[in-house]
């Protein structure tokens, strides 16, 4: 059981690596998007 | 008075030595299977030369200096070993790619290995488009075990853990046990390693076949050689155009994913595994690296957009955000051609990327560069001491931060992180001086020097064939001394001084 | 050799034909005068290397001339004309096209590229034949025999430990 939590936990932990870098692209379309609006 | 150092130190540290060989040299199988996979004779021949040669260096090191009992290792033959084993990897791992027939000389053999090693990305191979898949995938191998530690790979095989392991795991620039156990961190490194190495291979490979349009087969090779130079922050591709080959969008963010992966510490990558996923937001180096990402993107995006340089916001985000992201988690893969950096790129574009470059992602990851955790601390003593003036003289002001657990920022650990800093900044004007030397214009020389010393790998045109010997011998030495954080690299030159004029 | 000067002369003609106002490039002038390319008719010639990257009713190839490499997006139906693409077993097809030049093509992602209008196969790639060098042979056998003889050494230097 703890070994198939342990696994569970790997999954999920590299999901959500996975989607921290996702959210740092969009950090840096934000600020892509905001200095491309004002300077267009 | 110097102590000049004695039979058995030198016998301690060639046995050392000579394990590290054995388990770098035991590599070279891989690049084999490689070639027979896809049907290459002569790069066989190649890598079995390599691999022999490595294995009896090996074996006449252990040999040569053999040890009756096991003596306890000091910091001195740690980094020296750790130092020394670098350099005569390099040479090692050259061998093969020099034998491939596309290095001109076999110093540029070296530089492509230090460069792999040290995961910089630099390359000087000629007609990369045409090298066989083994040495290709010898090139990125070399950044996955660079990347990872060589130390770690003998740790984790051949070297059994213990105090003295531990002084040659601090040598090689990593300074936090993630398991009480060195030999334990070492296998967790290569668990975390692997796992991603399934799981990014698969993701690239996919991305790759059904998004670039390569064949099967090649999607899962490119894959794979991607997957190892993205998330051991390297930045060598299989193909000479760097990423610009695949000319898909989708790719592009594949990467992006593992490269943010690999700037991510190992310990982190241990929390989260182990259910803390709350640390990840808490740590003071992922903090860090989302402010200065930001400020960097800005200043980069606003450059870029205001010269309109980029027409479309994809454009700006596909060729401005990508190379800010590869510089700043000093990677070094690029979707523009190394010129355009100096002829399209606005001066405070080019200002963004090199100190993205000089600063580098987490400890204990494989990034290069200062690193975010110095540059967090540095930032909060400077706040601590603007407080200081600000609060009435009898107020006690302390600051705390979070890395890995809540710690008070104290005074040495301020001191280690600016002296490490200034080393860094020392050794980025060294390099720019060297090239300056050698006739080139002060913004492309600081941007090289940067991109080498930092581990990064993006080039703006000065790392080719032709460029003067000296000016390979600088960078191979930057990207050495700044993979291995300084410290081994000056320990060796004192042992050097110890052995000729010690008494 | 008289296949190969059909090709060319064959080029000639057809990129004379066409009547346009084109510039022959190469990679380095492509790459170092982007601004002055853009927008502009371009010939360019060069080794088709990788794969064909297929896309629909398009395709991507890069094409190698020497110094650098360029993507080049062609439709479907000129792809089709590439039997090789350059790799450690294979020369890639040599060919010549024209093309609009883009420093940063609003359609593909700001990347420097050429969108290929016509594409001419100059001379056809071909397998290439590995070839081992004896000495490396020599040298391998040499570092085998210094191999057993140290492997040896250490067997003998642990029974007499042992001992």
């Amino acid at each position: 059981m703890n070994r198939i939590r342990s696994i569970a936990n790997i999954i999920v932990g590299i999901c959500f690596e996975m989607v921290f870098a996702a959210a740092i692209v969009l950090w840096g379309l934000v600020i892509c998007g905001v200095a491309f609006l004002i300077y267009r | 008075m110097i102590l000049k150092p004695q039979t058995l130190d030198i016998r301690i540290i060639l046995h050392f030595l000579g394990k590290i060989i054995l388990g770098f040299g035991m590599m070279m199988v891989l690049p084999v299977a490689v070639s027979v996979m896809f049907g290459e004779t002569v790069p066989v021949v190649d890598f079995a030369i390599g691999l022999i040669a490595s294995i009896s260096t090996g074996v006449l090191c252990i040999l040569v200096a053999r040890l009756d009992k096991h003596p306890e290792m000091n910091w001195m033959h740690g980094m020296v070993v750790v130092s020394l084993g670098w350099l005569v990897c390099m040479v090692l791992g050259a061998i093969p790619l020099y034998l491939s027939g596309h290095w001109k000389t076999f110093l540029d053999a070296c530089f492509e290995s230090m460069s792999a090693l040290a995961t910089t990305g630099l390359s000087l191979v000629q007609d990369l488009d045409h090298l066989s898949h083994g040495a290709n995938f010898w090139r990125h191998l070399m950044m996955f075990l660079g990347g990872q530690g060589i130390v770690v790979v003998a740790l984790s095989f051949l070297v059994k853990g213990g105090a003295g392991a531990f002084r040659m795991y601090v040598g090689e620039g990593r300074d936090e046990k993630i398991l009480p156990n060195v030999a334990e961190t070492a296998k967790f490194i290569w668990l975390v390693s692997l796992v991603y190495f399934v799981v990014g291979t698969l993701l690239l490979a996919l991305c790759g076949h059904l998004s670039a349009g390569l064949s099967l087969r090649e999607a899962v090779f490119h894959g794979a050689c991607i997957f190892m130079a993205a998330f051991d922050t390297g930045g060598f591709s299989p193909q000479s155009q760097s990423i610009i080959y695949y000319q898909d969008g989708l790719f592009e963010f594949g990467t992006i994913i593992v490269m943010v992966w690999g700037a991510i510490n190992f310990n982190l990558h241990y929390a989260i595994w182990n259910g803390k996923r709350k640390e990840l937001w808490k740590d003071i180096e992922v903090r860090t690296f989302v402010i200065t990402l930001g400020l960097v993107t800005l200043l980069a995006a606003a450059a870029l957009a205001k010269g309109h340089v980029y027409g479309t916001i994809i454009g700006l985000v596909r060729r401005g955000l990508y190379q800010i992201i590869s510089a700043h988690t000093t990677t070094g893969f690029s979707t523009i051609y190394s010129p355009q950096f100096i002829l399209e790129w606005k001066s405070l574009a080019l200002l963004a990327i090199i100190v993205a470059m000089g600063m580098g992602a987490s400890i204990c990851s494989t990034t290069g560069g200062i690193k975010m955790l110095r540059i967090g601390l540095i930032a909060k003593a400077f706040r601590e001491d603007v407080k200081r003036f600000l609060m009435s003289d009898s107020s006690v002001v302390s600051t705390k931060f979070h890395h890995l657990k809540d710690m008070f920022l104290d005074d040495k650990l301020v001191r280690s992180a600016a002296l490490m800093t200034i080393a860094y900044v020392l050794v980025y004007l060294f390099g720019t001086a060297a090239a300056c030397f050698a006739g080139y214009p002060l913004l492309e020389s600081l941007f090289e020097s940067t991109s080498a010393a930092g581990n990064v790998g993006l080039s703006c045109g000065i790392t080719q064939v032709g460029m003067p010997v000296f000016l390979k011998v600088v960078y191979i030495i930057q990207m050495w001394a700044g993979r291995l954080e300084f410290v081994s690299v000056l320990v060796l030159g004192g042992f050097i001084v110890s052995c000729i004029r010690g008494k | 050799m008289k296949r190969r000067l059909g090709f060319c002369l064959a080029a000639v003609v057809i990129f004379l034909a066409m009547g346009r106002l084109c510039q022959a490039a190469s990679s380095q002038e492509l790459i170092a005068e982007a601004k002055l390319f853009d927008g502009a008719h371009v010939l360019y010639g060069g080794e088709v290397i990788g794969e064909v990257l297929r896309r629909g009713d398009h395709a991507w190839i890069n094409v190698y001339d020497g110094d650098n490499a360029i993507g080049v997006w062609v439709p479907a139906v000129l792809a089709e004309k590439i039997e090789h693409a350059g790799s450690y077993k294979c020369s890639g097809d040599r060919i010549r096209l024209h093309g609009i030049f883009h420093r940063a093509c609003p359609e593909h992602g700001g990347g420097l590229d050429i969108h290929a209008q016509d594409l001419l196969v100059v001379e056809p790639g071909q397998q290439i034949i590995e070839d081992l060098d004896d000495r490396k042979i020599l040298v391998l056998a040499v570092l085998l025999g210094v191999l057993i003889c140290l492997l040896m050494v250490r067997i003998f230097l642990k029974k007499r430990a042992r001992k």
